[in-house]
Formats: C-alpha cells, structure tokens, sequence
C-alpha cells in the first residue's frame, strides 16, 4: 500500500507534517532555552532545540549533517554546557532576577530582527528547484577533502588550540583552594 | 645760523629742558636747592624767546626767506606709509610768528614768575618739569605744517595742562579738575581727529598749505561736504578753547597753581583753538554756514559767562569767566570774518589776562592763600605793585582807549557791524558793558573799600618778592601799547599788514562788499567807537560805584537788594551762581543716565555675552557627562549597540536601496 | 487554509523564515539573560540558526552540479566545528571569571566602566 500524497484531513504531505512538527518543536524549545529562569531545564531546552534541527536537517537532504549536529552538539557541547553550569552554581540563583534591565529594547529588537529577516526573505524571488537534492556521503567527501582540505586542517588546529586554551584557562591556580 | 636751524630749535630746546628736569630735577633740589632745578628750564624758555625774537622779525615783516608764503623747514618723514606720507616739519609765517611772541614771552615771563611763586613747594623741579613740556607742545602745535603734527602737539598740549592743574594731586578738587579738562577735551579731540580723517579723505594729503588748497579748489566735489569738516574741526576748538558746550573744564582748572592758569588757560592753550580755526581759514570761508555756527557759539559763550562772572566771588573764577567770555569774543570775531581781528585780540588779550592772573596769582599770595574776594578790600596801599599792574590790565580788559584791549575789542565789533552782523554787534557791546562792570567789581571788592581781610593775616599782608613784580611790570607794558603800536589805524594797522598774506584767500572767497561809510551822519567808525567807549565807562562806574568807592548805604542797599530779591530776579542771581546749571546737567545726562546704560552694558556683557561663552563650555562639559554614560563596561550593553546599529543599517539601505527582487 | 501549507518543505522561504526566527531568539537570549551562560547557549542557537540557512540554500541551489549540495554542507559542517571549540573556550573562560568573581551573572563584570 502505498502513502497517498497528501494526507486526507490536513491537506498536506507527510513531509511537510514532519516538518512542521521539527519546526514547531525547535522554536518552543529556543523559547524556552531564553525565557526559562532554571538554567538547569534551559539547557535540557537547548537539546531538545538541537534533535528537532537535526530532523529538519534530515528533511533538507543532508544526513550526515544531521548526524554530526546529533554527535556534536547534542554529544558534546550541550554536555560541556551543562557541566559549567554545574560548576557555576550559585545559591541566590533561584531568586535572582533573570531578565536584565535592557529586556525592553532587546525584545524589540529581537522582534525588528525578525520581521526584517522575514520580510526580506519572503519578498525575495528565490530560483524556483523541482526536488530536494540528497547531499550523499560521499560527494561530501569528496568535496570535503579535495576542494577544502585546507579548512578542514585549520579547523583542526582550531581544535586543538581551543583545547590547549580550555584546559589552561580552566586550571586551577597552584595552591589556589578548592 | 640759518634760519631752518634756529626754527627746529625752537621746540627742541624745552624737550631737553623737561627731559633734563624730569631726570635729574629731583635729585638737584634735593641736593643743591630749588635753584639748581630751576635753572635749565627757566634758561631754557629765555633761550627759546630770544630764538623765537629772531626769527619773528623777518617773518612778520616777509623779508627773506620767509616770504608772503611762509618757510617750511622739513625735518625728517615721520610716518612714510603708501599713499600717506607725514612729515616732521615745521612752516612759519606771520601767524606763526604772532603766536610765537605771545607763547615764547608769557611762557618766559611765567616760568620767572613761578621761580617766586613756587618757592615754599617741595615738588617744584616737577612743575617746572611740567611747564617745559607744556611748552614743547605748544610750540610744536603752533610751528606744525601738518595736521597731525598738530593734532600730536594738540593731545600734548592736553597732557601738560592735565599734569598741571592736577599739580598738587593729594587735593582732591585738584586731581577731579584736571581729569574733567582732560575727558572734556577729549571730546572734542573726537572731532577733531574726525575733521583731520576727513580732511585727508577729501585732499589725500596731511600738509597744511596743500590740503586747504585742495579743499578749497574741490569746492562742492569733496567727498565730505566742507561745512562737515569745518565744524568737525571747530569741534576740537571748542574743547581746547573752552567754548558752549565743553565749557565746564575751564573755571574748575582753577585748582592749579596760579601761573598754570596764567599760562595754559588765559594766554596760549586755550588760544590754541582760535590759532586753529585761523590757520584753516580758507576751510571756514568756504562753508559759510560753519561760520555762522562760530559766530553764534562764540557769541554766546561771551555773554554766559560774562553773566557767570557777575556773581562769582573767587578771584580766579572771575578771571576764568572772563577768559571764556574773551574767548567768544574771539570766535565771534572769527565767524564775521574778521580773522585779523581775532588774532589782534588773541595778543592782547593773552598780554593782559596773563597780567591780570599773575597779578591775582600776587594778591592771592600776599593775603596767604586767601581766594575769596569777600575776604579782601583795601589792599591798594599795601600792595601798590600789583594794584597798579592789575589796574592798567583791568582798563586794558575793559576796553577804554587808548589800552590794547580797546584797540582789539573795537576792531572785532566794528568788523562785526561791517560785515553785517548786527546781532554779533549788538551782544558784543551789552557784553562789553557786562565786561566792565564785573572786572570793576573784582577790583573793587579786592582793593578798595574797607578792609574786609581776616585780621589774623592783615598785619601779614605785603609786596612779592620781585620775581613775581617784575613779571607783572613787563606784561603791562604790551598791555598799554601794543594797540597803539599794531592796531593804528584802525582797521588798517601793522598787525593788519602782516597776516593780510595769511587771510587774503579766505578774504577772497568771503568776498564781502565795502560797507557803509556814514552811519547817522557820522562816519561809521566814529559811531560805533563812541558807542564801545560809552558802553565801557558806563559798566566802570557803575561798578566802581557799588563795590568800590559808593558809599556804604549804597553798598548795603545793593547787599539787601540781592539777599531780599525773590522772583526772576532771584532766578537771574542763582542761575548767574550756579553757572547755568551746566555741570548739574552734564552730571545728569553723563553720569547718572550715561552710568545707567554703561552698568545695563556691563550686566550684557557679563550674563548674555560671557554667558554665550562660558555657555558653550558648560553645554560641552554636559554633553560629555551625558555621552560617558554610554560606557557602562558592561558587554550586554554594547551589544545591544550593536544589534541597533545593525537594525538601522540593515533598514536604510532595504529602504533606500529599494524592496528586493 | 491548511491546504496551503501543501509543499511547505519544498518552499525554500519556510526554512528561511524559520532560520530568521531562530536568529531572532537567539539575539534577545544574548542580550537579555544576566546569566553568562545563558548568554552562550543563545550564542549556539544563533549560530544553528545560520546553519540552517546555510543548509537550505544548500538544499534548494542549482541543479545541475551535486556537489553544490555538498558545499552547504561543508561550511555547515565548519560551523559546527568552530561552534565547538568556541564553546569550549567561552565556557572556560566563564569558569576562570566565577571563581574571581564568584558569581556567573554578567552585571558584576564590569571593570571597565567609566
């Protein structure tokens, strides 16, 4: 049996389901990632944030893209997050206030920001392209070592000296106490 | 010698003396006594007047090389700018040489005087340091060929009268008398100044000779109409010379010594206007309205302050009114065009007004410093030298025949008449008769009559030593014949003959038709000379016979008369009194209204245009305290610069660069 | 109206506007959290939101060539890189300045004020 194109109650595809469900998912999840006083459901936020790209990455044609985003956002960087804010805790943080005093004017920025990107966009006339391309694995490869080998070695030693200087920043003083 | 040098050594000579005096006068009395101070510059001045006797002679006569034109001696240029070239030079001719005698000889004859008068003062090297200098600037102003060489010894002439009648500066009267002659005269050096200016605009040049030629052949084509610049220039007259309105400096300078006022204000510096006036007088003639002008103010100055004079009781204010009205005489007779005339009376007058002050500065100096005429009386028999001098000087002032001052008062009436202008005329008697009777009354009330002297200082009272007497008699003899000497025959004399090349061109353009020969049958000039004589003789006897030689009911009704008189009478007396009010009024206009606006000046100056200024500091300084709020040191803050500015740029140029595609 | 939203994922304005959202979100997490590593977190938002646009138009380009795709998604894959190692560094600095400070709320660090 095969899928009907478009679904019969919504009148639209199930592509377009799942990426509507994506997108709605990663901005109540951004939301929550700026707007939540625990900083703690914040970051959890911000991963949810992540998977939901990582699937509209999925429905834009690059898998490995989305894999990566998964192994290295979610794996990695969301965990370093939550582990220097396990280091920063305070005991006043639950009273504090959590918005500073420019919240007005960076609202309405924010809101300018995004009309002005939107409007932009939608009154650009983009090519029009008949179907998603699938950026297979191995033409990135293929593009990744031979056209842009010298990005990807200086991303690596971007790499390291981002870890030299995290650990060296991070260490503690000699006979500083704990 | 030639004559060139002689002529620059003539204002030479007196910058030494003042430079020498100035420098080591002090030092000398101190050391060696007055004398040793005085020496220099009283030789100095005798020097200068025997230089001056030289040169003087040929110069009246216009024998070699003097000339009917006059010797220009050229020193060195003085100022050689472009278009404007001034040069130190100096022109002499008849009218120079009639200043010249009248400046050089009381000049001489004062600095004698002052060797006795000054003899109790501790600061008499300064004097006659002063007195030097005065004469530099007199001679300088009067010997110039250019204007600004005479305006140089015009403002010159300023300073040395401000430095002496403010000679004994810890008085207070003293030192406020000579700052309102200054300010005074400044205020006609304004004019002055403006005429020169205007002069040099019309002519382009600053000589003398050159630009009246100028002026006068321009005619109606000079930028600034001639009547303009002739009153301009009478302005600076008017202040040097004492005349309504910039009279009110001349009975305050009063509080300088008495040879000061005998020398500056009765025989040259005040005479200097008239001199100008005189030597532009081809300017004059060419704008007759300005001439007028001269007339009317000269005319009136004379009868103000011959009414002034009435009632003053100060010896030395007498003689300063009188000054002044002999003064209007003068500048009435230069506006009738009777130039050779007002030189006349300028010598003669100068001769017998310095008589009188030397005279009054004796009598002053034998009752011990007493001034007021109330306090006098009787004083013929203890001081015979001086009655005698300042009786012939009284009778010269008075007009009566045949005493110079008849000769030159007549002249300028009858020109007057001649010319014309019977209202000059007619003043000029009443003022005549006015003129008698004040200086009887002087006379009376300080030698005749009973004695009236405080009677602590009447044993006291005695001759001057003969530095003083010797003056006197030298002056008094000019006094008695120099109208007969120069002033015959009438109308025609020697004084007459030797300007005529001065006022010929001005006598040209006036061009004034030959007057009546009879008048009531008589010929004229008998008339009007019977009338001065009568109008002279009445004013003497009236008043020697109320304040001299009346009897004493007489006297005592005249005193009851004035005290009792209410109504105009007691009007005339408190206006005669109080000198027309005309300080009271210049006191008004300058000081309290003109102080109202300079404190109104003063408080803008302040709030509104310092305000301006020291408004944009503060409005700077603000703006900068305001703006370092921006720098909080806080990342989120300029970050959210950041997102601003990139909303405005991003905005601006989707706007104006125009909607995408 | 539902029906309109048929071939939303073809549309390449949707994943744009979406990217411009994100963006948005981000930017006002950076400039109105007093946490500092509030701050950080909306800096990773911001820059998946880049990703995501970078992706799309990776997506939706020119035809012909198939290895258009996959410059998208080199550069996506750069980003994600220098995300990390900028995490890294951020986070240590913030570590370093919490324990001079002893507090991650940026209001305090400010030493270089007027």
């Amino acid at each position: 049996m095969t899928l009907p194109d478009t679904i019969p109650f919504l009148g639209f595809g199930w592509n377009d389901l799942l990426f509507l469900l994506f997108a709605a998912v990663m901005v109540a999840a951004a939301l929550a990632v700026v707007l939540q006083r625990d900083i703690i459901r914040a970051g959890g936020a911000m991963i949810i944030c992540f998977a939901a790209l990582a699937g509209l990455y999925v429905i834009a044609g690059t898998p490995v893209v989305a894999a990566t985003q998964v192994l290295v956002y979610i794996g990695a960087i969301s965990v370093l997050v939550l582990f220097a804010i396990m280091l920063t805790q305070t005991k006043a943080a639950p009273r504090a206030l959590v918005f500073q005093t420019q919240i007005v004017p960076a609202a309405i920025v924010s809101v300018v920001i995004a009309l002005l990107i939107g409007l932009t966009v939608l009154a650009t006339d983009w090519p029009k392209q008949v179907a998603t391309q699938v950026a297979a694995a191995a033409d990135l490869a293929t593009t990744l070592f031979t056209d842009y080998t010298l990005p990807f070695e200086v991303v690596s030693v971007l790499l390291l000296a981002a870890v030299v200087g995290g650990v060296f920043l991070a260490k503690r003083e000699r006979g500083e106490a704990e | 010698m030639p004559y060139d040098t002689l002529i620059a050594l003539i204002p030479l000579l007196p910058i030494l003396g003042f430079a020498f005096t100035a420098l080591f006068g002090r030092r000398l009395q101190l050391r060696l006594g007055r004398a040793a101070a005085e020496i220099v510059p009283v030789g100095i001045v005798i020097a200068v007047w025997v230089i001056a006797m030289i040169v003087v002679v040929p110069a009246l006569q216009h024998q070699a090389p003097f000339g009917t034109e006059g010797l220009d001696v050229k020193s060195w240029t003085w100022i050689p700018a472009g278009g404007l070239s001034v040069d130190m030079g100096f022109h002499v001719d008849a009218l120079t040489a009639c200043l010249l005698i009248v400046v050089t000889t009381i000049g001489m004859l004062v600095h004698i005087y002052s060797i006795g008068y000054m003899a109790h003062d501790k600061a008499t090297w300064r004097f006659f340091a002063y007195l030097n200098l005065f004469m530099v600037s007199m001679l300088v102003l009067v010997l110039a060929d250019n204007w600004l060489l005479v305006f140089a010894g015009w403002e010159l002439v300023g300073l040395s009268s401000y430095s002496l009648i403010g000679f004994w500066y810890e008085r207070r009267s003293a030192a406020l008398a000579a700052k309102k002659a200054f300010i005074v005269n400044r205020v006609g050096d304004v004019g002055f100044a403006l005429g020169i200016m205007a002069i040099f605009l019309n002519t382009g040049t600053l000589n003398i000779q050159a630009s009246l030629k100028m002026l006068v052949d321009q005619g109606s084509s000079n930028t600034v109409p001639l009547t303009v610049v002739a009153l301009l220039v009478f302005a600076g007259a008017m202040g040097k010379s004492a005349q309504f309105p910039l009279h009110v400096w001349l009975p305050d300078a009063m509080e300088g010594p008495t040879p000061v006022s005998a020398l500056i204000h009765a025989a040259t510096m005040v005479n200097a206007g008239v001199y100008l006036v005189a030597r532009a007088n081809p300017l004059f003639a060419s704008a007759q309205d300005a001439m007028v002008v001269v007339a009317a103010i000269g005319i009136f100055t004379a009868f103000m302050a011959a009414t002034i004079a009435f009632t003053q009781t100060d010896i030395k204010r007498v003689l300063a009114f009188s000054t002044l009205s002999q003064l209007g005489y003068m500048f009435a007779a230069l506006g009738v065009g009777a130039f050779s005339a007002a030189i006349f009376h300028l010598m003669s007058h100068g001769f017998f007004k310095g008589l009188l002050f030397l005279d009054s500065g004796s009598v002053i100096h034998s009752v011990h410093d007493e001034q007021d005429m109330n306090r006098m009386g009787g004083l013929w028999r203890k001081i015979p030298i001086t009655h005698a001098t300042m009786l012939v000087g009284t009778i010269a002032i008075a007009g009566i025949p045949p005493l110079a001052g008849f000769f030159s008062k007549d002249e300028i009436l009858g020109e007057a008449f001649k010319n014309g202008f019977t209202w000059v005329w007619g003043i000029g008697v009443v003022v005549a008769v006015m003129t008698a009777f004040y200086m009887w009354r002087l006379m009376g009330k300080t030698f005749y009559g009973e004695s009236r002297v405080d009677p602590a200082v009447a044993p006291k009272v005695h001759e001057s030593a003969w530095q003083m007497t010797l003056p006197l008699v030298l002056l008094a003899i000019p006094s008695i014949f120099l109208g007969m000497a120069i002033g015959l025959p009438l109308g025609n004399g020697l004084l007459v003959q030797w300007l005529s090349p001065v006022f010929e061109h001005a006598e040209q353009i006036l061009a004034r038709p030959a007057a009546a020969e009879t008048l009531l049958g008589l010929p004229t000039d008998v008339v009007l000379i019977s009338i001065s004589v009568i109008a002279a003789l009445a004013g003497l006897i009236v008043g020697l016979y109320l304040f001299g030689w009346g009897s004493r009911k007489v006297k005592q009704q005249t005193v009851d008369a004035v005290s009792s008189a209410n109504g105009t009478s007691r009007f005339l007396y408190r206006l005669s009194l109080n000198k027309w009010w005309f300080d009271e009024l210049n006191d008004l206009l300058f000081i309290r209204i003109g102080g109202r606006v300079a404190a109104f000046l003063w408080w803008f100056d302040r709030t509104i245009v310092d305000g301006t200024v020291n408004g944009v500091g503060y409005a700077v300084r603000d703006a900068g305290n305001g703006l370092r709020q921006i720098q909080t040191g806080r990342v989120q803050n300029y970050a959210l610069g950041i997102a601003i500015g990139l909303i405005v740029m991003a905005g601006s140029f989707l706007l104006i660069v125009g909607q995408p595609r | 109206m539902l029906s309109a939203l048929n071939l939303i994922s073809q549309n390449l304005d949707a994943y744009l506007v979406l990217s411009g959202i994100l963006f948005a979100i981000g930017t006002f997490g950076f400039l109105a959290r007093r946490n500092a590593i509030s701050m950080l977190m909306s800096i990773e938002l911001m820059l998946n939101a880049v990703n995501l646009a970078f992706i799309s138009f990776g997506a939706f380009s020119y035809n012909g060539d198939a290895r258009h795709a996959a410059q998208a998604s080199t550069i996506a894959l750069i980003v994600i890189a220098s995300a990390a190692a900028e995490a890294t560094v951020g986070l240590a600095i913030v570590i370093a300045i919490y324990r001079n400070k002893k507090t991650p709320l940026v209001d305090e660090y400010d030493a270089m004020s007027q």
